[in-house]
Parts: structure tokens; sequence; C-alpha cells
């Protein structure tokens, strides 16, 4: 355990400890939690031959519609005390420019919660609609669906002619994000959320759009070796060439094993890949991960 | 007193004041004796994910390390952890947050860091015995190595694992041999280290046996032999490092569902 982390989880128990043992009042806040899907959803994902921000094979992407459904928002701390959790589910199109609030939880010890976490599930007919359509919260509900993206890709041929394909991809995969942790890189690796008395703390559950076009299902940490976003094999699969990729011409296709690794995983088709890679899309204030369990 | 112990120490002290006391039969040392096996299917024929059928006339594979783990196995439906392990979760030791997967191995429970090759047509076999402490145990990590010592290093030609078989489909036959070595599956999972492999979850609370189950035909769910030369029984056709099948190999010799561990007392 690194002494950042020793120092969070000390300070975490002492302050229940303060709480619990000596019953000092340590007052209360608020912990509000939101959703934004970032440019790559609300604008594109650009083409990017060094791979760093977008489709090494000179694709361009857009999302039309980027729905997800979120449940059991949860502020909890490792000893197992739930300080909340979020009734019902909210519906989002994370197209929708900007962050969206989900929930907030007024009156919370002020302490270190360090669990929290929440769920991709299934929508259900009575889904808070948060932004979007409510036709296309029906359609989720209607079809059991959790994730469901569609857009288009484009791509410069070496003739100079465009080519253009379509998407419209349902996700019933159901996912829980636990031990939710601020990446490092925002400023400190905290996990959790730190609620202050009077104060409020914001947590943005962040979608990331980029994920389901990554060629490896788990990254390597070896430097050398490189996750990056493709898509040429994705269009290939469009056996019928009516311009429109599905989820079952994914599934058909059997992966490029020169480009593509599963990493361990059972990944052996597009659809497969691209379906384990829906489990990924949920983050935490940004760059930020959460442990992924799968619920079904 | 260092900073990190006086945290450690703060920390192990409320926790003690959190929960009224620790559960006692946690964390008591014991000694895992570990046996390897192959499915049975090693001695008939599988079929792979690119259709075609498969017998196995060699198997071998090098194992560097095995290590034991409270965390749920990678990707698979999870189960509400009792609160004394979501304790020790805090208090264990820190993991890493995988990107784009995840993967949280939490609490090291035993170990068997001696290495090891397995004949995996020659049924079942004693591994070197390891050390570990009761509690809960889900999850394991197979680390897979170049031999080091003889007889494997001859064995296996320096490699990690070295298979030679038949396969068959729609009239076409191609008598193979393939290998992966390290730094093949290491560009797949780092250090050779495969993650979150299934362990039949289990409360253990004395010394027992671990058993290793490696299922073969996983290895091949990727491999197309499609092309290949056919080969002869006596002259198999050598798949070389970077041709597909063999890439494809490497990533099915990383694949956590063909590594099973399971306990018995």
């Amino acid at each position: 355990m690194n002494t950042q982390k020793l120092k969070l989880v000390g300070a975490a128990c002492l302050a229940l400890c303060l709480l619990a043992a000596c019953g000092e009042d340590v007052g209360t806040g608020e912990a509000k939690f939101t959703t934004w899907g970032e440019e790559y959803i609300e604008a594109t994902i650009p083409a990017d031959p060094t791979g760093e921000a977008g489709f090494v094979d000179g694709w361009t992407l857009h999302y039309d519609k980027f729905l997800v459904v979120f449940h059991a928002i949860t502020v909890a701390d490792s000893r197992g005390a739930v300080a909340a959790t979020m009734p019902g589910s909210k519906f989002v199109d994370n197209t929708r420019p900007g962050r969206k609030d989900l929930v907030s939880f007024p009156e919370l010890d002020a302490i270190h919660w360090d669990r929290v976490g929440y769920q991709i599930k299934p929508a259900l007919p009575d889904s808070e609609v948060v932004a979007g359509d409510v036709t296309d919260r029906d359609m989720m509900a209607a079809n059991g669906y959790s994730v469901y993206v569609a857009g288009s890709a484009s791509k410069v041929g070496p003739d100079g002619k465009t080519v253009s394909k379509t998407f419209h991809w349902g996700f019933k995969t159901a996912t829980q994000y636990q031990g939710c942790q601020q990446s490092a890189e925002s400023g400190q690796p905290i996990e959790g959320i730190v609620v202050t008395n009077g104060g409020s703390d914001v947590s943005e559950l962040t979608t990331h759009g980029d994920h389901l076009f990554y060629d490896r299902l788990m990254s390597s940490n070896d430097p050398a070796v490189k996750t990056s976003l493709r898509f040429d094999e994705k269009a290939a699969a469009d056996k019928n060439d009516d311009g429109e990729i599905t989820l079952e011409e994914l599934s058909a296709t059997r992966i490029d094993v020169r480009l593509y690794d599963p990493s361990g995983l059972d990944a052996p088709t597009y659809g497969a890949f691209v379906t384990s890679l829906a489990r990924t899309i949920g983050h935490y204030r940004g760059e930020g991960e959460c442990a992924v369990s799968v619920l079904r | 007193m260092s900073t990190k112990a006086l945290w450690l120490w703060l920390s192990m002290g409320c926790a003690l004041l959190a929960c009224g006391g620790s559960d006692t039969t946690t964390g008591r040392q014991i000694t895992l004796h570990t046996a390897a096996q192959s499915d049975p299917e090693i001695a008939a024929t599988f079929a792979t994910g690119t259709g075609w059928t498969v017998q196995l006339s060699k198997a071998v594979l090098s194992v560097g390390s095995l290590y034991y783990f409270d965390g749920e196995p990678a990707f698979v439906l999870r189960k509400q952890k009792p609160l004394w392990l979501r304790l020790a979760d805090a208090l264990g030791p820190s993991v890493a947050h995988a990107h784009p997967g995840h993967y949280l191995a939490g609490m090291a429970l035993g170990q068997v860091t001696v290495p090891s090759s397995l004949d995996l047509l020659a049924g079942k076999v004693v591994l070197p015995d390891g050390i570990g402490i009761t509690g809960l145990y889900r999850s394991a990590r197979l680390q897979l190595a170049a031999p080091s010592t003889e007889p494997a290093r001859t064995q296996l030609g320096g490699q990690v694992a070295v298979v030679e078989g038949v396969a068959h489909k729609d009239g076409q036959t191609v008598f193979f041999k393939l290998s992966a070595s390290f730094s093949d599956v290491a560009r797949s999972v780092s250090q050779g280290q495969v993650d979150g492999c299934p362990f039949d979850e289990l409360e253990v609370e004395d010394d027992g046996t671990v058993t290793l189950t490696v299922k073969p035909h996983v290895w091949f769910n990727l491999v197309d032999f499609t092309g290949v030369a056919p080969g002869t029984a006596e002259a198999p056709t050598e798949l070389a490092a970077g041709e597909t099948p063999q890439i494809a190999f490497a990533l099915g010799l990383v694949q956590l569902s063909a590594y099973h561990f399971a306990y018995q007392p």
C-alpha cells in the first residue's frame, strides 16, 4: 500500500473513529452526482495516425445517440456503512451537451466516504429521463438495453472517395462500477468522496465514447504496447455492404489477432469484443476509474 | 516512527475499534500443497472456435509462479463480500486499476513461487508446496515464464509453451507445432501474468491442496489453420513467431479461462 493510500485510509478511519467511538458531531454536507460524455460523445472522435487522440486508421466518428441508464449510485465506506443510494434509475443521452445532474444526497456526514459506486443496467419503463427523448427511454426499456449507441463514421479512401458507415448498437449488459477513484492526474488519487461540513462535493460519472473502439480489452502495463482506436475492421464486417454495421455482423466476424488482443478475456468476435468494451465506458471524474464487475 | 508506520498503526487501531475485534480465523498461516492436471479433453479431440478439430500429441507449459487472491475473478458475476473482507480490502495491498479493462486482485492469500513445467499429457502432477493464509479464496494469478532449469528448458526449447498435434477441418489435415515465447505472452499480459483466473470460491481454513486445471482447448479459441502447410506426423508444420496462427495461440495461452483453480482440504 502506498503512503498516499495509507494516509487516505487512515484519515477516513480516524474520522470514522471520531464519529463512531467518540460520538462527535462532524457536521453534514452534500454529495452531488452528474454525468458527461466529454467531447468524443458530444462532438466527434477524430482521426489521429499517432493513435494518441483518435482513430489510427483514418476514420472520424460522430455519435447521434449515446444512451446510458444509471442505477444505484451509492455512497458508502469501507466498513460497509451505506450513506445513501439513489432510488430508481436515470436515463441520459450523453450526446446532449454539458453535464447533467443525476442525483444529490444532502445531509451526509461530513467525512471521507471511500466507497462510491454505481451501476449501468437495462432501462426500466419508469427510468427517469434526465436528458434525452422519452421514446428512446421506452425503446431501451422494451429491448432491455443498458447502453445504446448510434452514429456514423467516415473515412477518405485511397481513391479519394469518402466511405461512410452507420451503426445502431444496443447492449443488454448489466455492470457494477465500484470503488471509484479519482485519477492521480486530477490532483489526488482519492477513493470515493470527501464530504465537508456545509460543503457540496460534485462527482461526475463520465462516459467514455472511445472505449467501444479499442483494440485491447485491457491495457498493457508495458508502455511500448499501445491501445489504439480502430474502425477498419468494423467497417469490413458490414458483409452486406448496406452501409449499416450491425451487431450481428460484428458477432459473425472473428477478430484479426494481428491487430486485436482480448487480453486474456473471451472475445473471439468483434461483437463480443465491442460488448466487453461496452462494460468499460463508465468512469469517474474524467479519467478516474472504478472496478468493473459483471452483474449480467 | 515513520509517517507510513504511524498511519498503518492508526489504521489498524481504528479497524479494531470500529469492528470491535478481528475475525480470528482469518490470516493464519497454512501450507498449500499444489497439483496440476489438464482437462480430460486433452486425451481426446476438441473443437476450436474456428471450426477445426484438434488432437494433441504434446502439450508442455512452463509456469513461473502462482498467486491466490480474495478479489473476484475478472469479469464474472459478483457477490457481496463479507464485512471483514471489505475492511481487509481497505487495509490490504494497493492494486492498480487497469484501463480499459479492470481487475482488482485484492489481498494476496497464497503463493507458489517455485517454477514448474507441466507435461499436460502425463496426467496429474505434483507441484512444489505453497504457503498461504486462511481466508476467502476467489481468484488466482498464473505467471507464465520461460523455463529456467533442465529438463524443462530442453523440453520446451526455451519457450513458455509448446504443443504438437493434428487438426482437421473440411477434409483438410494439418500436423502442427505451435509455441510461444515469454515475449509473445508478455505483449498481451504484463510480465506474463494471467490475472483474474477463476478459483472456486471457498473459505480456506486449514492446510490443503490447490489443484490447477489447464484447459488447452481454450488456447486454440482463436487459432485458424487455414492455409497452413499440411505437414506430417513425423514432420509437423512449425508455425513461426509472428505467423497468424502463432499469434492466435499466444493470445489463447493467456486467456484466463484456460486456468482453473480449486482447493480441497
